[in-house]
């Protein structure tokens, strides 16, 4: 028999055949108990069926032999459900179908078109005990796949809509940090004290019994105590065996559905092929660095090994003033670093607490004048007026961004609050 | 491990059934046969979405009868899946829509094709050649079978209507139909692309 070629220009063919694999499975799984044999009387199979199920129904005797794959895990306390799960067979790797969604641009307001990453999608997802994850957001619309990419320290985003793959680098752990690591899996003790120290912070929800993808899961909500800003909250879910993540998403205040949120909704574990992570990029793709550039010790400013913090230090290191009043839409300002954006030193300075305070961004402006955004993101953002300059704004339902350029600098005000509060923090800097 | 659609199948198992039951690996024999097969049905059908819906209707199909079929080797295991497919085309053709019978007894969802895979289907099955010698098989029809299968394949009349327009009864506007649509089929069998099965 000769090796059967490569394709992967046809990807939906391996959907395809994912979904008959999905298939061959069901129908091995199928019992040959009594709801099997009522099919086969095609006569009485309708009102047999009806009845059978719901007498199965009424005595859980459905979920008992798994014949529904709805089964939920039994109810347990939070801690013992994680410690459980971290305590379960490890899985040797993940392949799911995925569910993407986004709603954390008013459509209204923005043109998302068919991009996945902007408009949400489904997909598929890859990941080993090692760490490698693949994460491909296919478009509805023809636009192109997004594919996202973490390969040890590397992670790459490939935006096909603009033909551009974004890489950066990842800060890698210190062995301080990971020698103060407690053993795996940690004891129901230690969990239970990490919950305790998040419950200052945030309200949590018990552990509730779910199924999410056909699996047995666990959900956890949490809820911002104070400082977060339009964040209603959170909510993460795992398998109750194996403590895989099986949903994901963040909610807004007052919105009972998830802002961003990414959910199996079928998922397979074992072994997942090295070439699984070959991200395919196609030739001619743009590929843009996102890490900052480091400058040489030798010439001009370079990154400090310290930490840079407070107004006259960071002043003291950049070509032109930082706008730091005081007091910023009604906050008092907490703190003033230096950072390196785009290889380019800069101020980051922040007003109130958590994340309804805001922090204004600034950085030399090398754009030429031009607005950031614009086509290759897929964004029309609408514009608004600072003071004599014309900026942008974004705004989403879990907060606010503005730039606009002035100076020579470009600034970007930003934080998880109203447009108004945001706009007001702008044009008073 | 090789790729179909960017998904990994075992290469090494045989994709035929070495037993008298098939396929004893669906995945393998799915692999070795979903593009040949897709392929297959552009060709006859010039429509690619219609050829993944059959092609998934094929599989659906050997899927969930495979415990009928008796082959012991490759020729006869890809005989019966053929058998299956020119089935499963002789409906359409008859009916006009592609059958989803098995699909949905298995829940399968179809995938979407992009702009990209549909260009590359276009490109293996040779559809832009085809539709040249398509168009000069169509020519050496008869003036009566023409006008048929211009009605039923082009206009989507249903075979009531073509009688209707031609002046004919529905079984004389079958038989033209379908002569004119054999021929054609046979021209295109006479010039298999590189990777065609036939079985």
């Amino acid at each position: 028999m000769t090796t059967p070629p490569d394709h992967r220009d046809l990807r939906f063919l391996g959907e395809l055949g994912d979904e008959l694999e999905r298939a061959e499975r069901d129908l091995e799984h199928r019992p040959s108990g009594v709801l099997w044999r009522v099919r086969a009387q095609r006569g009485l199979r309708g009102p047999l069926l009806a009845v059978v199920l719901v007498l199965a129904m009424a005595t859980g005797v459905a979920a008992a032999t798994g014949v529904i794959s709805t089964t939920t895990p039994p109810p347990k306390p939070l801690a013992q459900a994680i410690h459980d799960a971290m305590s379960g067979p490890q899985v040797e790797g993940v392949s799911a179908r995925i569910r993407f969604t986004n709603r954390l641009i008013d459509s209204s307001g923005v043109a998302q078109g068919s991009d996945p990453l902007l408009a949400g999608s489904t997909g598929r997802l890859w990941a080993t005990p090692g760490g490698d994850v693949r994460l491909e957001l296919q478009s509805s619309g023809g636009g192109g796949d997004a594919q996202i990419l973490l390969r040890g320290d590397q992670l790459s985003i490939y935006h096909a809509a603009a033909n551009t793959v974004y890489r950066m680098t990842l800060p890698q752990h210190t062995d301080s940090q990971a020698s103060s690591k407690e053993p795996w899996p940690p004891s129901l003790d230690g969990i239970r004290r990490a919950l305790e120290r998040l419950s200052a912070h945030a309200s949590l929800s018990d552990a509730t019994p779910t199924n999410i993808a056909g699996r047995p899961a666990y959900s956890l909500r949490l809820a911002p105590l104070q400082h977060g800003g339009l964040v209603g909250g959170a909510e993460i879910a795992w398998d109750a065996v194996n403590g895989a993540p099986l949903r994901a998403g963040i909610y807004a205040k007052g919105d009972s559905s998830p802002v961003l949120q990414l959910e199996a909704t079928r998922i397979s574990f074992g072994p997942v092929p090295a070439s699984v992570f070959d991200l395919p990029i196609p030739a001619g793709a743009q590929v843009v660095d996102l890490q900052a550039k480091r400058p040489s010790a030798a010439t001009g400013p370079s990154k400090p090994a310290q930490p840079v913090s407070g107004l006259p230090a960071v002043q003291a290191q950049l070509p032109f003033t930082v706008a730091a009043p005081d007091t910023l839409a009604g906050m008092a300002r907490s703190e003033v670093r230096l950072i390196s954006g785009g290889g380019h030193a800069g101020a980051l300075v922040t007003y109130g607490q958590g994340l309804d305070g805001i922090a204004v961004l600034q950085l030399p402006d090398t754009s030429g004048g031009a607005q950031p955004g614009g086509e290759h993101t897929g964004l029309s953002l609408p514009s608004v007026t600072i003071g004599s300059v014309r900026g942008q704004e974004l705004t989403t339902a879990l907060g606010t961004v503005v730039t606009f350029s002035r100076g020579g600098v470009r600034y970007t005000v930003m934080g998880s609050v109203i447009p108004a509060t945001v706009e007001a923090a702008a044009r008073a800097l | 491990m090789w790729h179909i659609g960017g998904r990994a199948v075992p290469a090494t198992p045989d994709p035929t059934p070495r037993s008298t039951t098939l396929p004893a690996d669906f995945a393998a024999f799915y692999a070795e046969h979903a593009e040949r097969l897709l392929v297959f049905f552009a060709r006859r059908t010039f429509d690619v979405e219609i050829a993944r819906d059959l092609t998934a209707e094929t599989f659906a199909e050997a899927l969930r009868t495979r415990s009928r079929l008796r082959a012991s080797s490759p020729e006869e295991a890809g005989g019966w899946l053929y058998g299956i497919a020119r089935h499963k085309l002789s409906r359409f053709v008859r009916r006009g829509v592609a059958e989803r019978r098995s699909i949905e007894r298995l829940g399968l969802a179809l995938p979407a094709i992009s702009a990209d895979e549909h260009a590359r289907v276009v490109e293996l099955a040779g559809l832009a050649d085809l539709r040249s010698v398509v168009a000069a098989e169509f020519r050496r029809l008869s003036a009566e079978q023409q006008e048929a299968v211009q009605l039923r394949v082009v206009e989507e009349l249903s075979y009531g209507e073509v009688a209707a327009r031609l002046h004919i009864s529905e079984p004389t506007a079958r038989a033209r139909v379908s002569r004119g649509l054999r021929q054609l089929a046979a021209a295109l069998d006479g010039i298999g692309p590189h990777n065609e099965v036939t079985a």
